[in-house]
């Protein structure tokens, strides 16, 4: 009964001074045995005088030996440090406290940074011992931190056996953590908890990422949700990191162009990141394709926070999917192993179809007003040479008469309008993956595409159209482009080059962008500012509007040099089935469009693990995919649909490497009001967690000294009364 | 007090005494020193025992006239002493197992105490031809030697003296009692004990004793330990006679043993006092010499005070 509210820093103390109890007792008897013995001729008096003293002598010799015993015994249970639970004081009687275990399973407690265990390891330890700490009859729950956060105990649980099992069955993830998952899981536990107020404690076993926690802000919303669970409960933390780890990871490992031809070879990027506080020097980059080693990257010395990228180029003989990874070693100060790798499907084509509708076609092919963007999307000299897009040139007229489904991309280049059934046809077409490029000019029906293309942001521009704006009016001799903020990552590349001759293009006219749809980004801007290239998301499908002329009548952009690169990044993000999209993150589930025709089929997702599953299906834009399980490990994994197959890659979280710790104060910060915590995880007990525990040993203290100041009182007492006084027993002789 | 005298005391030390085998010799030593103590006292020997005055008669001897009578009268009184009437003295000695206590600090058990206070009485009386015997007992009288005042009598005194203590308790009241039926004649009783025993017991024997006419003087006997309780520490404590053991821490009980033994003393006293009993209290480790010529000169002046009111009286 006493347990379960009070308990002891040091049991083995409190123990021992069960035992210390006994030595007054011992002492006792010892000195009772070590008695010298007399002859006694007056027994009369002395018989006499034991039988009147002795209840008197009864109480003060068994009172004495009592304090002397509880001296001795609450002297050594102060040192044990009892003390009473955070629950302890309402919990006498049959309440039970409700005790919920969050334990932190996201990859960054793969890490090891503890005298060679893991975080994870160091984690698993310090929840088994508060378990079997627990007093009998508490009520357990337990909630896991990595994305998606979930509850596999998610009631109060008397089962303290399979409590342990579920925490033994435990294994680290790959994913990020999920905080305000985790405290909505919390908050709702504790609220249909039917355990008393006072009696609610919250343990955390985590290596509280700086990141996670948002910083440690007051303000954020993890420390809003982190209130509402302290004001439910006592709140610990078990500390299962070091403040500053070292870490390497790769964070990125990605095509340098979305899509990767068969016939030329394509560049990769690979990014590096130092997260420790030393030069990172010595590591490797090795780049497999398949099992097959294909590259070994070597690193120049990357300082403390920053990183490096390095670019590769890879050849894919057919057209098919790739398994293609990346795994970095960076030397034994690496803390975490988890991120070290990368995984990149990555989907090489032939040439991709491209259907170019010219709507101001001209006598030779670059007088046209799509002669220019053609030439750009193949550019070769001679016809053997490989090229990515393969353009097909036709008039409005003829637009019906193709099946649109068999281009990645439709580029529409100066063409007057589209009548109502072809933008719904195109609605469709983008919005089941395919890529959409207008591209402005005189002929432009500026309102009838604003009503029909854009329909109030519901179509597939990502902009209404006004006026044609003319810099001749104005005097001005032309508006230069520049790249917008944020910078498109489609245009990075141009960042880097301030001497592109994308820069020193001039614009005499461009179509006024107005509204714009939730999301549409601007690329490239005038030197006025008003948009040149936006683009938008519409469904499984994107479409870009350049505001400007890609011939030579409002512009003077195609002829130069860059205008290739440029609308060869432009193409490769649009078109459908661009690779990157064939990537996702550990936790996340993997979500594959269906096409048409598939509408029926059983999808099956297997995942990096070889577990299979089925997929569910859900609508987004009236457009179906199928959705598997969130996964769990990382690797490669298949989507089959009827004889569809597709691979995919599943990558460690990038928000997992950053092994930087919140420090208490900042804990507090967030929490509103003081926590537990402990970051000596080898010798936690419950008393160092609980908010509300009450220490007892200055009590206890104080007892002692009082027990102590009435034994010296009641000691002094009896030596004054069996001190000899003057004149009493001395001869009388007559 | 002469340097002879000063040379003789120091023998009559109790740590001396007990050196001396000889009761004999110890008893002669007490007298001697009682005597050398006494130097010219105007009363004679033990039996000074007041009974009357006459008027002079020629042939009297002239010390035994009463001039503080004369000074008074003008006649000529002599002081008549129970001397004179053959007085007969016993010396009843307690010999049971409570007698042989002796403390670590003292030289005599009790019982050697008590022998040798009787046979230096004995011998006193003796020496002034008066009839002595003695009595020994624990629980019931042991040894019994009619009083007589043939001087080689006290040999046998001296060698009945000798025997030690026995295993037997105390049993005062009871002994009293046949005491007192078989004393014919008239007689001083010493009752020489450490009185274990009841008081009213002791009170009614005594009060037998007085009943037949017979004076009585109580010498109680105690050990300095037994009137100090001085013991610190766990102590079992053996009683003797029987009495069970105490294991105890002594200093616990000695306030209220000092007041048993207070209150038993003063019970006795009390006692002895309404029955005109001598009452005189001995520590063993006092000079014997000292205790029976303080006895013997308070018991002088009581008889004197006695006389002076007879005749200021008559």
């Amino acid at each position: 009964m006493l347990a379960q509210w009070a308990a002891f820093v040091h049991p083995a103390l409190a123990s021992a001074a069960a035992g210390l109890g006994l030595v007054p007792i011992i002492i006792h008897l010892l000195n009772r045995r070590r008695h010298r013995r007399v002859p006694w001729a007056a027994m009369s008096f002395l018989l006499a005088a034991r039988h009147e003293s002795r209840k008197r002598l009864f109480v003060e010799q068994w009172l004495l030996l009592a304090v002397r015993i509880l001296v001795i015994v609450l002297l050594g249970l102060a040192l044990a440090r009892p003390y009473l639970q955070a629950d302890g004081l309402s919990a006498i009687g049959e309440h039970r406290t409700h005790r919920i275990l969050v334990i932190d399973d996201s990859l960054s407690v793969q890490a090891v940074d503890g005298g060679g265990r893991s975080r994870w390891q160091r984690a698993l330890a310090a929840a088994g011992r508060l378990l079997a700490a627990f007093p009998t009859g508490d009520a357990v729950s337990v909630v896991t931190m990595a994305a998606p956060a979930s509850a596999p105990l998610d009631h109060a649980s008397y089962d303290r056996r399979a409590a342990r099992r579920l925490i033994d069955e435990m294994s680290p993830s790959f994913q990020s953590t999920d905080v305000a998952g985790t405290l909505g899981h919390v908050t709702r536990i504790l609220r249909e908890s039917q355990a008393a107020a006072g009696n609610r404690a919250v343990y955390v076993f985590s290596d509280l990422a700086r990141r996670d926690w948002e910083g440690g802000r007051s303000d954020a919303p993890v420390a809003l949700a982190a209130r509402r669970v302290a004001e439910l409960a006592a709140v610990s933390f078990i500390h299962v990191a070091t403040p500053h780890a070292p870490n390497a990871s790769i964070r990125a490992l990605e095509p340098d162009s979305p899509l990767v031809s068969s016939a030329m070879p394509s560049r990769f990027n690979v990014t590096v990141a130092n997260e420790g506080t030393q030069v990172l020097r010595g590591a490797t980059v090795d780049v497999f394709r398949g099992p097959q080693l294909m590259r070994r990257l070597m690193l120049s010395a990357i300082e403390p926070g920053q990183s490096e990228t390095l670019s590769f180029s890879m050849s894919f003989e057919h057209a098919g999917q790739y398994q293609v990874h990346a795994a970095l070693e960076a030397g034994p100060t690496d803390a975490l192993e988890a991120d070290n790798v990368r995984y990149l499907s990555v989907e090489a084509s032939d040439d991709i179809p491209v259907l170019v509708v010219d709507g101001h076609p001209g006598l030779t092919r670059l007088e046209g007003a799509a002669g220019y963007l053609a030439t750009a999307l193949a550019p070769r000299v001679s016809a053997a040479d490989p090229v990515l897009f393969q353009p097909k040139t036709i008039q409005p007229l003829d637009l019906d008469a193709e099946v649109w489904d068999e281009f990645g991309l439709i580029v529409l280049c100066n063409v007057e309008r589209l009548t109502d059934p072809q933008w719904r046809r195109m609605n469709q077409y983008v919005s089941e993956g395919g890529g959409l490029l207008i591209t402005a000019g005189d002929q432009v029906n500026a309102r009838q595409y604003t009503s029909a293309g854009f329909a109030d942001g519901s179509g597939p521009l990502p902009c209404a159209l006004g006026e044609i704006v003319s810099t001749a009016a104005s005097g001005v001799e032309g508006l230069t482009i520049r790249l917008a903020e944020p910078m498109h990552p489609m245009v990075g590349e141009f960042a880097r080059v301030p001497e592109s001759s994308l820069f020193t293009a001039r614009v005499s006219s461009y179509i006024r962008s107005t509204a714009t749809t939730d999301g549409a980004q601007t690329v490239l801007q005038y030197g006025d500012g008003s948009p040149a290239l936006m683009v938008a998301s519409h469904g499984a499908g994107r479409a870009a509007l350049l505001t400007t002329t890609v011939d030579m009548q409002w512009a003077n952009l195609a002829a130069k040099m860059d205008f290739v690169p440029l609308m060869l990044k432009v193409a490769g993000f649009l078109t459908r089935r661009a690779g990157a999209h064939r990537t996702t993150e550990a936790g996340r589930p993997w979500v594959e469009p269906l096409r048409l025709g598939e509408r029926g089929q059983v999808c099956e997702f297997v995942a990096p693990d070889g577990s299979a599953h089925v997929a569910r299906f859900e609508a987004e834009h009236e457009r179906l995919r199928a959705v598997s399980e969130p996964i769990r490990r990382i690797g490669f994994g298949t989507a089959r649909i009827g004889s569809r197959m597709e691979i995919f890659a599943c990558n460690p979280s990038t928000d997992e490497s950053d092994l930087e710790s919140l420090d208490p104060a900042e804990l507090e910060s967030v929490f509103g009001e003081r926590v537990g915590y402990v970051q000596d995880v080898e010798r936690v007990q419950v008393a160092d967690l609980s908010r509300r525990s009450t220490e007892l040993s200055t009590t206890l203290l104080g007892v002692v000294f009082a027990l102590m100041l009435i034994e010296l009182a009641l000691a002094s007492r009896r030596a004054a009364r069996v001190a000899p006084r003057g004149g009493r027993g001395q001869s009388a002789t007559a | 007090m002469t340097e002879a005298a000063l040379d003789h005391r120091k023998y009559l030390d109790p740590a001396v005494l007990a050196k001396i085998t000889s009761l004999q010799l110890r008893a002669r030593l007490i007298v001697e020193g009682y005597f050398s103590g006494m130097h010219r006292s105007p009363h004679h020997g033990l039996s000074v025992e007041y009974a009357d005055h006459r008027q002079y008669s020629q042939g009297d001897d002239l010390r035994h006239i009463d001039w503080r009578v004369f000074a008074r009268t003008d006649k000529y009184y002599i002081k008549q002493y129970e001397q004179e009437t053959n007085l007969s003295c016993m010396l009843l000695v307690d010999a049971s197992e409570s007698m042989s206590y002796r403390s670590p600090d003292s030289s005599l058990t009790k019982h050697e105490y008590a022998a040798s206070l009787a046979a230096a009485v004995s011998y006193l009386a003796l020496q002034q031809r008066d009839a002595v015997g003695l009595a020994r007992f624990d629980e019931h009288l042991s040894t019994y030697i009619r009083p007589s005042n043939n001087s080689a009598h006290w040999r046998a005194i001296v060698t009945a003296l000798e025997e030690g203590t026995g295993p037997g308790k105390t049993s005062i009241g009871r002994v009293l009692d046949e005491l007192a039926e078989r004393l014919s004649q008239r007689t001083l009783v010493f009752v020489v004990s450490d009185m274990f025993d009841d008081v009213g017991r002791i009170q009614r024997g005594l009060r037998h004793l007085r009943y037949r006419r017979h004076e009585v003087v109580v010498c109680n006997l105690w050990d300095r330990a037994e009137l100090t309780f001085r013991f610190s520490g766990p102590t079992m404590f053996d009683g003797l006679e029987s009495a069970g053991r105490i294991l105890t821490e002594p200093r616990s009980l000695r306030e209220r043993y000092l007041a048993e033994v207070a209150s038993f003393r003063a019970q006795l006293q009390a006692g002895c006092s309404r029955l005109h009993v001598d009452y005189v209290t001995f520590d063993t480790s006092t000079a014997l010499d000292v205790a029976l010529s303080a006895y013997l000169a308070s018991r002088a002046a009581r008889i004197r005070q006695r006389s002076s009111r007879v005749l200021g009286g008559g």
